[in-house]
């Protein structure tokens, strides 16, 4: 039976072999794998790609004090994007499955109808929820559009729920009793992890701070927009726009941390949502004409 | 000799509830193509339509061998423009005799309305199957209106990535094309029990070939196997609770159904309401509930796999640990609503946008309150009482339960959970059920306090969205205000309760307090007399002619309508006496008479007499059903009127007087129905 870290271990061996570039987590706040620059900027433009990493995602308002068996503020995925994708992606995907030890033979699997949209990005696709005896271990979508964009070639993106996974694996009823290693549980390594992080969340966050945060970090992408969007083509190569969708990252987060303080009312969540999706629809297509000059104007 | 096509399109797993649909445009649109092509006989059998989540199947028999021919004649250019005045062939001409491959000698001149043109005779038809089916069947796919599609590699769409195509008429391979793939003579067997692809010889192979691979292609077997399935299960004494929209779902998510048989602590029947329970099955884990011959819950559940058989339980053991997982989210939840009552629940309506220009979900709670209170205060009358009390408090509190925990996870069990919370939070066991009741759309809610709630609800929504210009049209009605309006007309009927349409609109108006455009009023007037006339024409079955009748005079009480429909339907001699109404009402249509004061005094004439005697002696408190008897012998009098009596007299008084008599007569006699609209009323002579 294999532990929590020998499950990660394992798949990334198998996306390894399928010619994967291993990433490491990206190193800042985001609430789906997606929106890490791997997969939310690599899916833009022709050429091919195929990347694997474990990416923490972290949803505020889903945070339990550590006291839910199956929820949590911040689980972990991993994401793997192909970049054509392959002919025989599902037949790729379900090896991945006996490469963790799943018997195909022994088990129910269902791919069941389940189109992604993420507002925030401006992105949507086309796909399915992979069933395994009930239980959803997996998102698969077909990339249509990123930032508005539509796609091309297409992307297929798989997102493994990596703590349902290893529960599953493990037949354990709590999240938090699945075996991280042969020494420690997933409670001894990430319980006050959950604590700490619904605390502050829920009860301690403050509002205004984060009010003027998300602002300060939306002026500052929106300042850099603008200076990219005023500069002479040949001068575009070098300017930051890496560090522009970080911004509009941090302004993701800093909207999630509000939306579990409740500090969002319904009207106000609409106008947010599009705040954000402006900034990384308009990075998406800044990001096409600097890296892509060519393709933009033909 | 004609022989069966035999297309599959094969792919990646399709939505369920679209799959049936697409088989079946696929069908269609193949057998049209092939008759235009007049590939096939007329005597050819309609085509057989299977399909799972990875195939669409269409067999079609009888498709013919070769197209029959026939000749055609193809127009060229004037005869003029065709031959020089040396009679030799112009260029033009040439390039025509070229183009149809047709000799100089081959010509000849028809004469036109135009002009003389020349013209060639041309074969057509005879072309093979084997080359035409490879064009006509990508035709046929792009003739598909697709739903949501796609793109995966290259241009091609369509709902997900198609893997495979065969195309096999009789046993011959038609290599036919979609985007990068070409039709060949091998299909896929079922993932994880076919062994991979398979081989077919020829088109009637299908479907046996591919049951040997494990896919039941047709889903009658589907649905037969797991009914089959479920029953061989299910211990003695219990069943599958009904379920046809499940049912469904799963006979498309699946290729070789079974089923598992699972358990759940019955602790959860005691401690979570059943509505609970059977939706986290149903719309989480698409289960089937189970239940005693009694219809009680019994901590069972069946789930339908795509798999033979679960020999080592790993199947059934999944299931019941995902299952326990989803039980205690949704107890967590159940626990945590009830600590807050509705009542408190209230403010935190301020946040629920109802609509962006209605304002939130506590403007709507207050309005519906007034709105019960008052409806509560019409259908307190003759012995019975309708509680205002209890209706107000029941629709201030209706929405609350939008707040909890339980409602944002599964927004179907709106108002069910409303009902128990209620409860909890110490209100009447007739406060819950007004609000359990309010969206019950198999039926009218159980008592008049839920009625006045649920109408309510209803009347102001549609009040509202008529105020703000969000009028239903055609297909577009995206608030689904045709099925709320249809809920108040059989609230309305079912219950037997009083009420006029205008009366309540004009309530629910008021509650919004707004400057109204004028066409509002005539709108909601008009679309909620369309939703009563549907209702008796589907609900009560009764003739779109008598429903005209009705609804001509009065279309404001819905049970009014209904009861006089009932009479005017059963009324056994209705025809003489319409038409003679009819006859008497265009005389006063046409004089444009409106005074119906009948001055006794100038009625000298006999007939005239005789007839204003006979309306006036009208039972006027009778029963629609008398009524209609005694209506139905006015037609002698009426007619001796028109056989002997001139209304045109010459004394202008006594004309007027006349005139008088008939807009009266027509008057009274249309209290319960404008007999002009009776289908079997003959067209007035007059």
């Amino acid at each position: 039976m294999l532990n929590f870290q020998e499950l990660l271990l394992k798949l990334q061996e198998y996306w390894a072999k399928q010619g994967c570039v291993l990433q490491l987590p990206f190193d800042l706040e985001v609430g789906a794998g997606t929106m890490a620059p791997e997969s939310f900027l690599r899916v833009l433009g022709p050429e091919p790609y195929r990347v694997a990493y474990p990416q923490p995602s972290r949803r505020p308002a889903d945070g339990r004090y550590g006291e839910n068996p199956n929820r949590l503020y911040k689980h972990l995925q991993l994401q793997v994007i192909l970049k054509p994708s392959p002919d025989n992606v599902q037949e790729l995907y379900l090896k991945s499955l006996e490469a963790i030890g799943i018997d195909l033979a022994a088990h129910d699997i269902k791919f069941e109808e389940d189109n992604w949209e993420a507002p925030t990005l401006g992105a949507w696709g086309l796909g399915w929820q992979v069933m395994l005896d009930g239980l959803e271990i997996t998102q698969f979508t077909y990339f249509q559009q990123c930032g508005g964009l539509d796609l091309d070639p297409i992307p297929v993106e798989l997102t493994y729920g990596l703590e349902r996974i290893g529960a599953f694996l493990q037949d354990v009823e709590s999240i938090y009793d699945m075996r991280w290693n042969e020494q420690f549980t997933y409670r001894d390594v990430r319980f006050l992890d959950e604590l700490h992080a619904s605390i502050y969340n829920f009860e301690k966050a403050d509002i205004a701070r984060l009010w003027t945060a998300f602002q300060g970090h939306e002026e500052e992408c929106r300042t850099l927009l603008n200076q990219f969007r005023e500069l002479p083509a040949a001068a575009r190569r070098r300017f930051p726009l890496l560090s522009a969708y970080e911004l509009c990252l941090r302004c993701s987060h800093l909207f999630n941390l509000l939306d579990a303080r409740g500090a969002i009312s319904v009207t106000q969540r609409v106008e947010m949502i599009q705040r954000v999706r402006s900034l990384a629809v308009g990075i998406a297509s800044d990001w096409m004409a600097q890296q892509y000059p060519e393709a933009v104007h033909a | 000799m004609p022989k069966p096509l035999l297309v599959e399109l094969g792919a990646e797993e399709m939505p369920a509830r679209v799959v049936e649909g697409l088989a079946r445009q696929l069908a269609q649109a193949l057998n049209q193509r092939l008759k235009a092509a007049q590939l096939l006989g007329a005597e050819a059998a309609a085509p057989t339509v299977h399909f799972t989540p990875r195939r669409l199947l269409c067999m079609q028999p009888g498709v013919l061998e070769v197209q029959p021919t026939s000749e055609e004649q193809v127009l060229g250019p004037p005869k003029r423009v065709a031959f020089g005045p040396d009679g030799k062939l112009t260029p033009q001409g040439q390039g025509f005799a070229a183009k149809n491959h047709a000799q100089v000698g081959d010509l000849y001149t028809v004469t036109t309305p135009k002009g003389e043109y020349v013209a060639v005779r041309r074969q057509v038809g005879g072309g093979e199957a084997g080359a035409l089916l490879a064009e006509i069947i990508p035709q046929a796919f792009r003739d598909l209106e697709l739903p949501r599609s796609m793109r995966w590699e290259g241009e091609l769409r369509f709902i997900r990535p198609l893997r495979w195509l065969l195309g096999m008429w009789g046993e011959t391979c038609i290599p036919f094309r979609l985007g990068a793939l070409e039709a060949g003579t091998v299909s896929w067997g079922h993932r994880s029990l076919g062994s991979g692809s398979f081989a077919v010889g020829s088109a009637t192979e299908f479907p046996a070939r591919w049951r040997e691979n494990f896919v039941m292609t047709d889903p009658a077997e589907r649905r037969a196997a797991i009914a089959a399935a479920a029953t061989k299960l299910l211990p003695k004494g219990l069943r599958l609770r009904v379920d046809a929209g499940l049912e469904d779902t799963l006979v498309n998510l699946t290729e070789y159904p079974d089923a598992i048989l699972g358990g759940y602590s019955p602790a959860y029947l005691d401690s979570l309401p059943a509505e609970v329970l059977v939706t986290v099955m149903r719309d989480h884990q698409k289960y089937f509930a189970v239940e005693d011959s009694a219809g009680r819950l019994a901590p069972h559940f069946v789930a339908v796999t795509n798999q033979a058989g679960d020999a080592k339980g790993y199947i059934r053991h999944g299931n019941e640990r995902v299952l326990r997982a989803r039980f205690s989210d949704a107890q967590f939840f159940f626990d945590a609503d009830r600590r807050i009552s509705l009542g408190e629940r209230l403010p935190m309506l301020e946040q629920v946008t109802f609509q962006a220009k209605l304002g939130s979900y506590r403007d709507k709670s207050r309005r519906m309150r007034t709105l019960a209170d008052w409806l509560a205060e019409q259908w307190t009358q003759d012995g019975q009482v309708c509680d205002a009390q209890t209706a107000a408090n029941a629709a201030e509190l209706a929405k609350c339960d939008l707040t909890t925990d339980m409602v944002k996870e599964f927004p179907e069990l709106q108002g069910i959970m409303g009902g128990h919370y209620a409860l909890a939070s110490g209100q009447t066991a007739a406060v819950a059920e007004a609000i359990a009741d309010q969206y019950r759309w198999e039926s009218a809610p159980r008592s008049l306090e839920g009625a006045a709630v649920s109408l309510a609800d209803k009347l102001d929504t549609i009040a509202g969205m008529f105020a703000i210009g969000e009028v239903p049209t055609g297909s577009a009605d995206p608030f689904g205000l045709r099925r709320q309006a249809n809920g108040v007309v059989r609230t309305l009927i079912e219950r037997e309760l009083p009420l006029s349409l205008a009366a309540g609109c004009e309530q629910a108006l008021a509650g919004y307090r707004r400057e109204l455009p004028e066409t509002t009023r005539p709108e909601l007037a008009g679309f909620f007399r369309e939703r009563l006339a549907f209702y008796l024409r589907e609900a009560g079955g009764l003739a779109y002619d008598v429903v005209a009748a009705v609804l001509a005079v009065d279309a404001e009480q819905p049970l009014d309508a209904l009861r006089r429909c009932a009479a005017l339907a059963s009324a056994p001699q209705t025809a003489a006496v319409a038409a003679v109404i009819k006859r008497a009402g265009n005389i006063v249509r046409k004089e444009g008479w409106t005074t119906a004061r009948v001055d006794e005094g100038l009625l000298s004439a006999p007939a005239e007499q005789a007839l204003h005697q006979a309306v006036g002696a009208l039972p006027s408190d009778a029963p629609y059903a008398d009524e209609l008897a005694a209506i139905s012998q006015l037609a002698a009098p009426l007619e001796r009127f028109f056989n002997e009596v001139r209304v045109n007299d010459e004394n202008a008084d006594v004309r007027a007087n006349r005139l008088s008599l008939l807009a009266w007569t027509v008057a009274r006699l249309s209290r319960l129905a404008d007999f002009g609209e009776l289908a079997g009323a003959a067209p007035g002579r007059g």
